[in-house]
């Protein structure tokens, strides 16, 4: 088990180096730096853009910036935000609860559906029921996401009027008692929750559908029913129990494609989360605050897979042999 | 099968005749791209009888692979759907009069709803919808169909590279494979996109099919490593079959059905990331339409005009949905234990 997790955590580290060498190099050779973008359309003189070059050490060869860059951040700096003027630790400690608060309602969303689903029609194969919910999956699996949310909005939120068109708070949330403010949060988090969970609820439902069939063709599904078990007995106690292994595995993996979609969805319904704050600091070459949120992603993944791996050796003791 | 390509020319034919007074005015204009695209509506009927024609002998040979998607009524769906699209997108100014660019009254004809003379509304801008999603679907399809073509060779290779040297070169490849995997997709290509300003069509294309490889080169490594150890690649091998005939002969033909499963599905998966980025900004450059920068226009009037984000939406979520069918369909008919 040591060496397992020895093995696997150099095998991430590895990873997550090359994508820090990767998106520093990408950045750093795309034209234009935070100084061009800092003083875009202002009347100031060569001099002034090249003092802030030096006090930031964006005249350094890129070697030289690699190195400094990759030494702070082993020393847990992640650097200055060009654009907003504060380090960027503060910038993601911003933006990480909202983030978390929209990915853990969408996550919730996702498998409490997806599974149900998957459930029913795993119990049913090729059912006209069947059917239909593999269309209407497929359906909703196919819609970009961000269309769906402005749909959602459209209809839920402007001709309904039963939620919150935009933000992750009203704007007197400040002045409002606490149970108020909780409510006033989860009020706002329904439509984009939705619109990223449903989306993951289609693919687990895909997957947990061919999981719940592939269990009811064993052996001990059989033996459930020769003992004289009710269905829904055999259902929940025997096939979900079984096939609720691999929905380990996608809920570790389901963690990073929760981060892509979040950009879309934050952008669409401006939740300001990690996403937005990529899509903003992109557009002001804004070195640090990209580099970093993309080194969370790409731990997100790393940490998922990893965490996938370890849940399914805790559950399933065939995996411990190799 | 039949069936699929009687429906097809009826709809051709009803085509040519709802719109013969545009396809007179397309075939006396002076250009010969709208020659071709009118030859090509006058065309469409009798290619659909011919397909007809032909479909009814075809089918009969019961054990082929094309049998089993001939009678898969997905696939049926699917290729319907992709068709339709590829089509309108084709036959575009066949199938409206109005330039999609033009703003012929900003003023008295800007966000009017779906109507007979504008079927789906009009922008902003007082530019017909229709035109411009129908205009748009060649940039969305033509940059899916590009990227992809580029996906399947990277990943092919790379897959190939990596199975077949194996050690050093293997390790390599797939830790940069894993790094590709583990970056944040989208924003990846919000990086590249922003940083490098307008892309052209090339351009773009090139940028999406290079960020795509990584699964297709990791499944093609493991069906590589998987054929290797099977006794006719051993018996080549040990027969002294050189590398580029093992590779031709005996590897690519049974990686068929891989490679064209992801490709199929990775068109679909392509037409919804590159709307996203158009969406966030960084698409077809304006005004020409695109389905994701359609939708971003949109935007601002949101609330008080869906109908312009309605239709470019429902024209991709078509696209997904047929290329999804297609891929599923695929699957099913190359892998007969996967049923």
């Amino acid at each position: 088990m040591a060496r397992f997790l020895v093995r696997r955590l150099l095998h991430a580290a590895a990873i997550v180096f090359i994508v820090v060498t990767f998106a520093f190099l990408l950045i750093h050779l795309a034209p234009g730096d935070p100084a061009t973008a800092q003083f875009r359309d202002q009347p100031v003189s060569q001099e002034l853009i090249d003092q802030y070059r030096r006090d930031w050490g964006l005249d350094q060869s890129l070697v030289e910036q690699y190195f400094r860059y990759l030494g702070n951040l082993l020393s847990g700096d992640l650097g200055h935000s060009f654009s907003l003027r504060r380090p960027v630790s503060e910038v993601i400690g911003q933006a990480l609860p909202n983030t978390v608060f929209l990915a853990v309602a969408a996550l919730g969303i996702s498998f409490a559906i997806g599974i149900v689903i998957g459930t029913a029609q795993g119990a049913t194969p090729h059912s006209r029921f069947d059917h239909t919910l593999t269309a209407i999956t497929l359906a909703v699996f196919s819609m970009p996401i961000f269309w769906f949310g402005l749909m959602l909005m459209l209809v839920f939120g402007q001709w309904l009027g039963w939620f919150p068109v935009s933000g992750a708070t009203s704007p007197i949330y400040s002045a409002l008692p606490f149970f108020a403010r909780v409510a006033d949060r989860f009020h706002h988090v329904v439509l984009p929750a939705v619109t990223l969970g449903l989306g993951g609820a289609a693919v687990v439902a895909r997957f947990h559908r061919a999981e719940i069939a592939e269990a009811f063709s064993q052996n001990f599904i059989r033996t459930a029913r020769a003992k004289g078990l009710s269905e829904r007995e055999v259902v929940f106690r025997h096939a979900l129990r079984t096939a609720l292994l691999p929905a380990i595995t996608m809920f570790g993996l389901s963690l990073p494609v929760l981060f892509s979609g979040s950009v879309l969805v934050e952008y669409v319904f401006g939740w300001h989360g990690m996403g937005l704050a990529a899509y903003e600091a992109v557009g002001r070459r804004d070195y640090n605050v990209v580099t970093a949120i993309t080194l969370f992603g790409a731990i997100m993944v790393v940490a998922g897979n990893f965490l996938a791996d370890l849940a399914y050796r805790g559950v399933d003791p065939r995996t411990r042999a190799t | 099968m039949t069936r699929w390509f009687q429906t097809a020319g009826l709809a051709a034919a009803v085509m040519v005749v709802v719109r013969f007074g545009r396809i007179l005015e397309l075939l006396t204009a002076p250009s010969p791209g709208t020659l071709a695209q009118a030859l090509g509506a006058l065309a469409l009927p009798v290619l659909a009888f011919f397909g007809w024609q032909w479909s009814r002998n075809a089918t009969g040979r019961t054990q082929s692979t094309w049998y089993r998607l001939a009678r898969n009524r997905a696939f049926l769906w699917g290729s319907g759907v992709v068709a339709l699209l590829c089509l309108s997108a084709l036959l575009a100014p066949v199938l409206t009069s109005y330039d999609p660019n033009a703003q012929p009254d900003l003023l008295g004809a800007a966000t009017q709803p779906p109507s007979l003379a504008h079927p789906f509304g009009t922008d902003f801008y007082s530019r017909d919808v229709m035109s411009r999603v129908l205009h748009g679907a060649r940039w969305s399809l033509g940059i899916a169909v590009a990227s992809v073509t580029l996906l399947v060779l990277v990943g092919t290779l790379v897959g190939l590279a990596a199975g077949l040297a194996g050690g050093a070169v293997d390790a390599v490849l797939m830790r940069l494979v894993d790094g590709g995997l583990a970056i944040p997709r989208i924003l990846l290509l919000l990086v590249v996109a922003a940083m490098w300003g307008n892309l052209s069509f090339l351009a773009l294309a090139t940028l999406l099919g290079l960020t795509s490889w990584f699964g297709l080169s990791r499944i093609v490594r493991a069906e590589v490593l998987s054929l290797r150890s099977r006794p006719f690649v051993s018996a080549a091998e040990a027969l002294g079959v050189g590398r580029w005939r093992l590779i031709l002969r005996h590897l690519l033909p049974n990686l068929a059905a891989p490679i064209s499963v992801t490709a199929a599905l990775g068109v679909g998966n392509i037409v919804l990331i590159e709307a996203s980025l158009s969406y966030l900004g960084l698409g077809a450059p304006p005004p020409d339409p695109g389905w994701g920068n359609i939708i971003r226009d949109s935007t601002a009037i949101m609330l008080s005009a869906p109908w312009v984000a309605f239709f470019p939406g429902v024209a991709i979520f078509l696209t997904v949905t047929g290329f999804s069918l297609i891929g599923d369909s695929l699957r099913a008919a190359l892998d007969p234990q996967a049923q």
